[in-house]
This record gives C-alpha cells, sequence and structure tokens, in this order.
C-alpha cells in the first residue's frame, strides 16, 4: 500500500497525519473504461434500498457505516454526536435513497456526501470553538490511513488525486484537509494555522482550481 | 447570482462540497442544485473528486445501538405510510381497530363461508393493474414473507378453461420472468411467493399478467398474451 509523503505542517493532533491512502472496503467499485461498464455494489444497495428492500439496506448499512461513521467522528469529535447524525443519516438513506441516481456519482460518495454535509450542518449549528473545544475522546478518533488486510483497491481514477495533491503547496493541502475532513470554516482554517483570513480563502480557492485542472489533464 | 457562469458554479461547487460555504450561502447553493443541473453536476464531480480524502480515514465500527435506532424508527414511521396510501379501501382496513376487525371478518365468514381469509399485515409495494380509475386489480406486496394480497376490483371475464397469471418481470435484462400464481377472478386472494420468486422480488420494478390455460402455465413461462403490466412501487413514505 503505497503512502503519500509529503512536506506537512502539522497543526495539530487531530489533523497530524499526511498519508492519503485510497482505498476502501465498504463497497467494491470497479470501472471498465474501455467497456463504459461499471460495478457499483453500494449503488446497487442504495437502489434496492429505495424499492423498500430491506435486506439491502442492512447490508448498506453493515458494509458502509464504519466508513462513514470514521467520517462523522472526525469533523463531530464526540462519539455521541457521532453516534446520533449516523443513525440520522440512515434514517435519512432509508427515506431518500430514491433520490440517489448513478449519475450522481459512485454509491459510495453520495453516502459520504449526505454525511458530511449532515455533521457540517450539526458543526455549524452547535457553534463549534474555533479549535475543538471537546477533544475528550481525541484517542478514539482514528488516524488516517489504515492497514486493513481486507481493503479493495480503487480504481486508479481515485489514485490520482493522490498525484495531484502532491502538486499543492503543504499549506494548501493544509487548509483543504482541514475544511473537508474536520468541517473548518476559513475564518476556522485561518486561526488554526495562525494565516491571515484572506490568505487563506485564496490559498484554498486557488489549491482547488489547481486540484481540478491536475485532475482533468 | 449569474448561474449561466460555468466558472462561476465550478468555484461555489468546490467551496460547498469542500465545505467552506456556509450559512445562508450554503442553503441557496443547496436548493439552487435541485433544480440546475449544472449546479448538481459540478457538485457531483467534486463530491468524486474528494471522495479519497474520507475513504483514508480508517473505519471505526459504530456501537450496535444505532442499528437498532434506525430501525425502530423506520418501523414507527409505517403506519403513517399506509395512513397516506391513497388507495381508498386500504386506507379502510389500515383504519380498523383490531376488534372491528375481528368482526368484520366474523360477519365476512357467516355471509360466505368459502371466502379466503386475508389477514392484514405490512405492505413494502404497491401495484395497481389496469387503469387508475377503473383497476383490475390492486396488488399489495409485502417483501419480507415474499406475500402478495390481490384484490379484484374489476377484473376481466375469462373463458372456462383459462386463468389469469401474475409474473414478476426480471430487473436485469438478461433475467426470465417468474410465475408469481393466479390471480383471483373476484374477491380477494392471497400468494405465497416460490422461493425463487421470492428472491426475484427483491429486484423486480414490473409485473405482467398473461392468459394461461386453466391452472397456469403449463412451462413455467408465459405461454398466452400479455395482458398488463404494471409498475411495483414503493408504498409511499411518510417523507
Amino acid at each position: 500500500m503505497s503512502k503519500l509523503s509529503i512536506n506537512y505542517v502539522p497543526s495539530g493532533a487531530l489533523d497530524a497525519s499526511p498519508a492519503l491512502v485510497i482505498r476502501s472496503k465498504a463497497c467494491k467499485y470497479s470501472a471498465m473504461v474501455a467497456t463504459a461498464s461499471r460495478e457499483d455494489e453500494c449503488a446497487e444497495m442504495l437502489m434496492a434500498s429505495a424499492r423498500g428492500d430491506e435486506h439491502a439496506f442492512r447490508k448498506l448499512y453493515e458494509r458502509t457505516s464504519p466508513q462513514l461513521f470514521a467520517v462523522l467522528l472526525r469533523i463531530l469529535q464526540t462519539r455521541s454526536l457521532a453516534e446520533d447524525a449516523l443513525q440520522e443519516v440512515f434514517v435519512s438513506v432509508w427515506r431518500n435513497a430514491g433520490s440517489y441516481a448513478p449519475d450522481r456519482g459512485t454509491g459510495l460518495s453520495w453516502l459520504i456526501a449526505v454525511s458530511r454535509y449532515k455533521a457540517i450542518d450539526i458543526r455549524r449549528k452547535r457553534r463549534f470553538e474555533t479549535v475543538a473545544a471537546s477533544i475528550e475522546d481525541t484517542a478514539n478518533i482514528p488516524d488516517d490511513g489504515s492497514n486493513d488486510p481486507g481493503a479493495v483497491e480503487l480504481p486508479s481514477q481515485h489514485r490520482r488525486l493522490e498525484n495531484c495533491m502532491r502538486e499543492l503547496s503543504p499549506q494548501q493541502l493544509q487548509a483543504i484537509r482541514l475544511a473537508y475532513l474536520q468541517g473548518l470554516t476559513h475564518q476556522e482554517i485561518a486561526v488554526r494555522i495562525s494565516s491571515p483570513l484572506g490568505t487563506v480563502k485564496s490559498w484554498l480557492r486557488r489549491a482547488l482550481g489547481a486540484l481540478r485542472e491536475c485532475l482533468e489533464r | 447570482m449569474k448561474l449561466l457562469d460555468p466558472t462561476l458554479v465550478e468555484r461555489l461547487a468546490a467551496e460547498y462540497v469542500v465545505g467552506v460555504m456556509r450559512g445562508a450561502a450554503r442553503a441557496r447553493f443547496a436548493r439552487i442544485a435541485q433544480t440546475h443541473a449544472l449546479a448538481s453536476r459540478a457538485i457531483a464531480a467534486w463530491e468524486q473528486r474528494l471522495l479519497p480524502l474520507a475513504i483514508g480515514l480508517a473505519p471505526v465500527a459504530p456501537p450496535a445501538h444505532v442499528w437498532r435506532t434506525v430501525t425502530a424508527q423506520i418501523a414507527r414511521a409505517r403506519p403513517s405510510r399506509a395512513a397516506r396510501d391513497p388507495a381508498a379501501f386500504r386506507w379502510r382496513l389500515a383504519a380498523i381497530g383490531l376488534g372491528a376487525a375481528l368482526a368484520l371478518s366474523w360477519l365476512w365468514m357467516i355471509g360466505q363461508p368459502t371466502a379466503p381469509s386475508v389477514r392484514v399485515d405490512r405492505t413494502d409495494r404497491i401495484a395497481l393493474i389496469g387503469s387508475a380509475n377503473d383497476p383490475a386489480w390492486l396488488l399489495e406486496f409485502d417483501d419480507e414473507t415474499g406475500s402478495v394480497r390481490a384484490r379484484a376490483v374489476s377484473a376481466p371475464d375469462v373463458q372456462p378453461g383459462q386463468s389469469l397469471e401474475l409474473w414478476l418481470m426480471p430487473g436485469q435484462s438478461d433475467g426470465v420472468p417468474l410465475s408469481a400464481g393466479l390471480l383471483p377472478s373476484t374477491g380477494t386472494a392471497k400468494i405465497e411467493l416460490s422461493a425463487d420468486a421470492r428472491a426475484l422480488l427483491q429486484t423486480s420494478q414490473l409485473v405482467a399478467v398473461s392468459l394461461e390455460p386453466l391452472g397456469g402455465s403449463p412451462t413455467g413461462a408465459p405461454t398466452g398474451p400479455v395482458l398488463f403490466t404494471a409498475a411495483l412501487v414503493r408504498a409511499p413514505s411518510d417523507t
């Protein structure tokens, strides 16, 4: 398993790992570019759930909830909040699975987006302190990267993100990670990395633009 | 907001997905994306691009009580789902209390001793066969037990020596239709699906009715003309 080594500026215990491990065992996903065919287990389970298939929904929960829980924990910082959010996410997935369509991306991408947006809403409503006030169970919050031997490789297009992120400056990379993984606002990122707000905004904007350009090369 | 400017939409989508867009702007952009394909496509593309960051987090198994709460909340939502079912007779069935149901079934049995007794249980999906104004049958599927309640409303008359057979159509193009059983010409029948049909029910989205010799198709595949097809739709949800 390749790990990405970057000259990364650690900014606190919660986001200290530079590793990007591009894999998941949540759902098998494979795409054959040549034949335009693809297999997306999460998407199939989501669409079966939309038809009221409770067995598929249970399987979807079993397969994806550990990954979604990790995402929620990282943003919400406390187990009880992350547990409540995970439960809300799955009740809402059951009710709204019909709004997923394969042209919205892979099933796992959709589930992670639903979870992240839920966590971001909760985080902002609770007006988290700029530097997370509640780090009581930091020890339980996973670090990046797992060494799970059962992991399934994701296709090469995902690996390209790894390569493109290498081209960002350490500050840009850090700003993206703090925003995406921890749900921080521009202001919170500015405090966290001790940089002016305007600078953070332009770093992040340029980083996202550069990332897109690199991914589309 | 100049929504037709793709560069702007692209930048807003990136900031929405990465999470730094906040407050009213965030809510507004989410609303816009519901109706603007350009915005929703840009959001989906960014979600996919950044996905490896989230997948890079080591999974953490949630405690078992989370799943129990999820199933309890879903189960609680079911009665209200039935109550909003537009089919009037089902609405009445759902509204009838246990005592009234027992009294009715007793009266029903006195009046029509040969009529099948039909248990009122859950409905996951329904299919309305025929026209919406004058349906031939209404089918209610219980996905869990693999049973179908078929109520003849205006079922077509058939010649002696003929039966009307219900088929589950395959969800995939390479599958074959499987017989679900024979439909009643009057009254209500409960059909128990075979194990194969139960498995197909999980993916099937379409049913068909064919005219067959008395007792059903002798070959296991439809042999007569297909008289109706109907979509299997999920029973209305409360959200």
